[in-house]
């Protein structure tokens, strides 16, 4: 593979990886503000 | 009948152990030159070029006394990598000795196992004045033993596929991430290089934001990085993340835990283009679904008792410390007293579980790791259709990682008997601190911190803890950092030596 393509597909790569990980704080930041509704 | 090992196979052992000690041993040069150059501090520096000598000295001697062209099979190689983890711990603890922060030896030794193990308990005594190069070394630790030391060797010593292939096993890994074992081990480091020059600079430069002057945010953000993306947990102030008083700063450190949990193989895929890897992957599926489940019950803990009375700070401490243990990091946001006196008993149960269960396998995360824990799911599904449907039924159960297989009853097995050998260790590590006198649910969690390479502390690991405690955790981060099977592959072989004909 050319360097470029590689470059390009790794920052896609990263870019995915860090998708995830905000689906999970996402989900961790929703939680902690919807607990303070619940008694 | 038990066959006594051959002294063809204790030469083999002693060589690849010695290129291992001298692969440590030229690591040691490291912040011996960062020392000398950049930190400007020649006391400290000239520790490690002690050490390093000594460790060279010794990784030499015993590759020349037992050199040998003989490939390394399967049961030596796991010896080769349960001593390998014990001559590190000894080897590495010498600097920190030398540096005059630890109160004994073995303390040292205790840091150094959970450096190189990733779990980040610590036993240092006056952190915040540490020198640089020591402090650099702690976090140095991690970085190389969350890889593998192993695949230090087989990076750059090991000549030989088969011997090496068999060192890589032997370390808890199971996965090749291309056919070629030097060529894997060379692809984990470069995915932890390309992390790590990323990493540096957004720690560094959000540091800068926050006030740190930049020399000290970058040198945090390289420390920070180091300890965070291997799931370690150590800092370089004691207060660990809660010195920062930043979410911007705590929000990346989340970002890269929960990358540096993720199993080597999955970064492959992704990198290579294959982007639906993420959401598919069995471990990715789990790992969300077990971090909502923890999630509802610490945050129910924590709302029953009112610990926290607004949302941000509820996701600043009761999320960042799930989510850190979850991981295996144990980076924390509250003193570790707090555990015990706010936290309760259902937000501690939840914490625990987390920790148990762990990360991704194939990474530089410990616990029962998430692949066992989706496959125990599908055959416990497998199992229930098993008993609903018509007996004629032929009942089979799929699950993706990498590419779609079936469960299969063998692999059930091999997964249970580690999951098993997980729950022993916690169990003796909670029995061994009850019986010093420690309540059951704070030994409980401080073993299962140490067995599954956390390093989240609810404040029993301290200078002042017995010493046979110090030793059952050194032992619990050693046996589970390597999943159990090199250790009795240890105690195998003795007893072989021993017993055997």
């Amino acid at each position: 593979m050319k360097k470029i393509t590689i470059f390009y597909t790794v920052t896609l790569g990263i870019f995915w990886e860090a998708v995830y990980v905000m689906v999970i704080i996402g989900v961790g930041l929703v939680s902690a503000l919807a607990i303070q509704y619940i008694r | 009948m038990i066959l006594k090992p051959q002294i063809n196979d204790i030469k083999n052992i002693g060589y690849y152990l010695g290129r291992i000690i001298l692969g440590i041993g030229l690591t040691m040069f490291l912040p011996f030159i960062m020392g000398i150059i950049l930190f400007r501090e020649v006391n400290p520096a000239l520790d490690f070029l002690i050490s390093a000598n000594i460790a060279i000295f010794i990784g030499v001697t015993l590759s020349w006394l037992c050199k040998t062209n003989k490939e390394l099979h399967a049961g030596p190689a796991m010896v080769v990598i349960a001593l390998s983890w014990l001559a590190a711990m000894a080897l590495s603890a010498i600097p920190l000795s030398l540096s005059g922060h630890y109160k004994s030896f073995l303390d040292a030794c205790f840091e150094t196992m959970s450096g190189f193990t990733t779990t980040g308990l610590t036993l240092v005594q006056d952190l915040d004045h540490l020198s640089q190069s020591h402090n650099l070394w702690r976090h140095l630790g991690p970085f190389l033993g969350g890889q593998g030391i192993a695949i230090i060797a087989i990076s750059f010593l090991v000549k030989g596929t088969s011997g090496s292939l068999n060192l890589y096993l032997g370390e808890g890994r199971d996965e090749k991430l291309v056919p070629n074992i030097i060529h894997t081990a060379r692809f984990i480091w470069a995915i932890s290089i390309v992390y790590l020059i990323l990493g540096t600079i957004l720690l560094g430069l959000v540091g800068i934001s926050i006030g740190l002057k930049p020399q000290s945010a970058f040198f945090h953000g390289t420390c920070i990085f180091m300890a965070g993306f291997d799931t370690a947990g150590f800092s370089p102030q004691s207060p660990n993340i809660l010195y920062y008083h930043s979410l911007i700063y705590e929000i990346v450190i989340i970002f890269f835990m929960v990358i540096g949990s993720f199993n080597f193989n999955l970064h492959y895929q992704i990198w290579r283009g294959n982007f639906k890897e993420i959401w598919k992957n069995i471990e990715t599926r789990t790992l969300l679904f077990v971090i909502m489940i923890v999630i509802l019950i610490t945050m129910v803990g924590l709302r029953q008792l009112g610990v926290y009375s607004d949302g941000i700070i509820l996701f600043r401490k009761g999320f960042f410390q799930l989510i850190s243990g979850q991981t295996t990091t144990g980076y924390m946001t509250i003193y570790a007293q707090q555990f015990i006196k706010e936290w309760g008993e259902l937000a501690l149960i939840g914490i625990i579980i987390s920790m148990a269960l762990g990360g991704c396998a194939c990474s530089t995360a410990g616990g029962i790791k998430m692949l066992r824990v989706g496959i125990i799911c599908k055959a416990f599904r497998q199992d229930v259709k098993r008993i609903i449907l018509s007996p004629s039924a032929i009942v089979v159960q799929k699950f993706h990682h990498i590419r779609t297989m079936f469960i299969e009853d063998a692999q059930v097995r091999a997964v249970l008997i580690v999951t098993i050998g997980y729950f022993f260790l916690y169990g003796l590590g909670t029995l061994i601190g009850v019986w010093l006198g420690y309540p059951f649910l704070e030994a409980l969690f401080e073993s299962t911190s140490a067995a599954a390479n956390v390093g989240l502390s609810c404040g029993i690991t301290d200078t002042s803890m017995p010493a046979i405690l110090k030793i059952t955790y050194i032992i619990e981060m050693w046996a589970g950092r390597l999943e159990l099977m090199s250790v009795f592959a240890l105690f195998g072989f003795f007893v072989a030596y021993l017993k055997g004909k």
